[in-house]
């Protein structure tokens, strides 16, 4: 029986939920900067990007240069 | 990087539609090999190098970026060896993107655009070398005009209480407050909404600037996914230039569950997660349609 509980004891980590800290007004700063991207991971910004491949195209034609597309499911400017 | 013209979409509308540009994608994408296995359905995801008239030149599917520099170096070795006539487009190419059928033509310029972040919050237990636990997306909400307008009351005075229109409300939990943290996963259906709302109360009138606290809370709930959470962020709204100068909204709570492709298989029990909404910049980056636009019902 002692055995069985102190099994127990140890799954309950396992089977327990994760929570969130509380959104309250003290702590509202903090989860904004947790949530937003920091600079680094929006360093892809930087690049001139054209947002449709037909973009590309259309500017790849005028300035005699070759397209680069990057292409996902959903889009990678948005959700992806 | 300034010798291509780089650009990115998204690649299953380019495999599959009739549409001009899909067509011009469909001509050359496949010169290279498939990138992920054999199959006319397989995505075709990817880094791909084309001149503008349609001649292959390259093509890659890596997160290494060595792997992808060696592509582009061996592109741009192609390209100079064609002629400017056979590399140029001989139609003009903006009389086809006036064909070609794109939800963001239908971008709300004089509306509201909002920035979806989501990310998880912190826990224990998670490897800090995995990508999964640092994991963070976006999407971009859309509001035309009108909308914008039923948001708010007729006459504003301090203290005024009113809570945000229930159908835009749902659309934007439903469709945006999504568990997409590492991948790709659909919007709720109306029915799965179980409660949202967002309550609005003025707190500051101030040379012709209204600020709006807001609170509010959702429960989103489908067969063994869903999303229980509260809000809390500030607007403020400019009765000069009739637009909001600043909306945030903040919203934590818990996700559970998993979808095809969010990466959650091993991670369905309740957690948290974080979802901050902002007004989106200008940059030509954040003109992109909401993903789930075809659920939005604008014609």
């Amino acid at each position: 029986m002692r055995k069985l509980a102190v099994a127990l004891l140890l799954l309950l980590p396992l089977s327990a939920t994760h929570s969130a800290e509380e959104l309250t007004e003290a702590s509202y700063d903090r989860i904004v900067k947790h949530i937003m991207p920091s600079a680094e991971e929006e360093a892809w910004r930087k690049l001139a990007w054209r947002t449709t491949f037909w973009q590309g195209v259309m500017d790849a034609n005028k300035e005699d240069k070759p397209v680069m597309l990057y292409t996902m499911n959903g889009h990678p400017f948005g959700c992806t | 990087m300034t010798e291509f013209i780089p650009c990115a979409d998204e690649v299953w509308r380019l495999h599959n539609l009739k549409e001009p540009d899909c067509l011009h994608f469909q001509k050359w994408c496949d010169e290279g090999g498939t990138l992920n296995g054999d199959g006319e359905r397989t995505t075709r995801q990817g880094t791909y190098c084309c001149t503008p008239s349609g001649v292959f030149l390259g093509s890659a599917n890596h997160r290494d970026p060595k792997r992808i520099a060696e592509m582009l170096r061996g592109a741009l070795k192609k390209w100079k060896e064609i002629k400017k006539e056979d590399r140029l487009l001989k139609d003009d190419p903006v009389k086809t993107w006036e064909q070609i059928n794109r939800n963001e033509k239908q971008y709300p310029t004089d509306g509201m655009v909002l920035r979806v972040n989501s990310r998880d919050m912190p826990r224990t237990g998670l490897d800090q070398n995995d990508w999964r636990t640092h994991a963070w997306n976006f999407d971009y909400a859309w509001f035309r005009k009108e909308e914008v307008a039923r948001m708010l009351p007729k006459v504003f005075e301090k203290k005024a209480k009113w809570q945000l229109p229930a159908d835009l409300v749902q659309r934007t939990c439903r469709l945006h407050l999504v568990d997409n943290v590492r991948g790709q996963t659909p919007g709720f259906a109306p029915e799965n909404v179980i409660e949202a709302e967002v309550n609005c109360e003025v707190t500051r009138l101030k040379k012709g600037v209204v600020t709006i606290q807001l609170t509010g809370k959702v429960k989103l709930e489908q067969g063994q996914r869903g999303l229980e959470a509260k809000m809390l962020g500030e607007a403020q709204y400019n009765t000069k230039t009739e637009k909001f100068d600043k909306f945030e909204l903040v919203v934590v709570g818990q996700r559970w569950g998993a979808t095809q492709f969010n990466r959650r298989e091993d991670d369905r029990e309740r957690s948290p997660i974080g979802y901050v909404l902002s007004i989106a910049s200008d940059h030509a980056t954040e003109k992109v349609a909401p993903t789930d636009f075809g659920s939005y019902g604008w014609r």
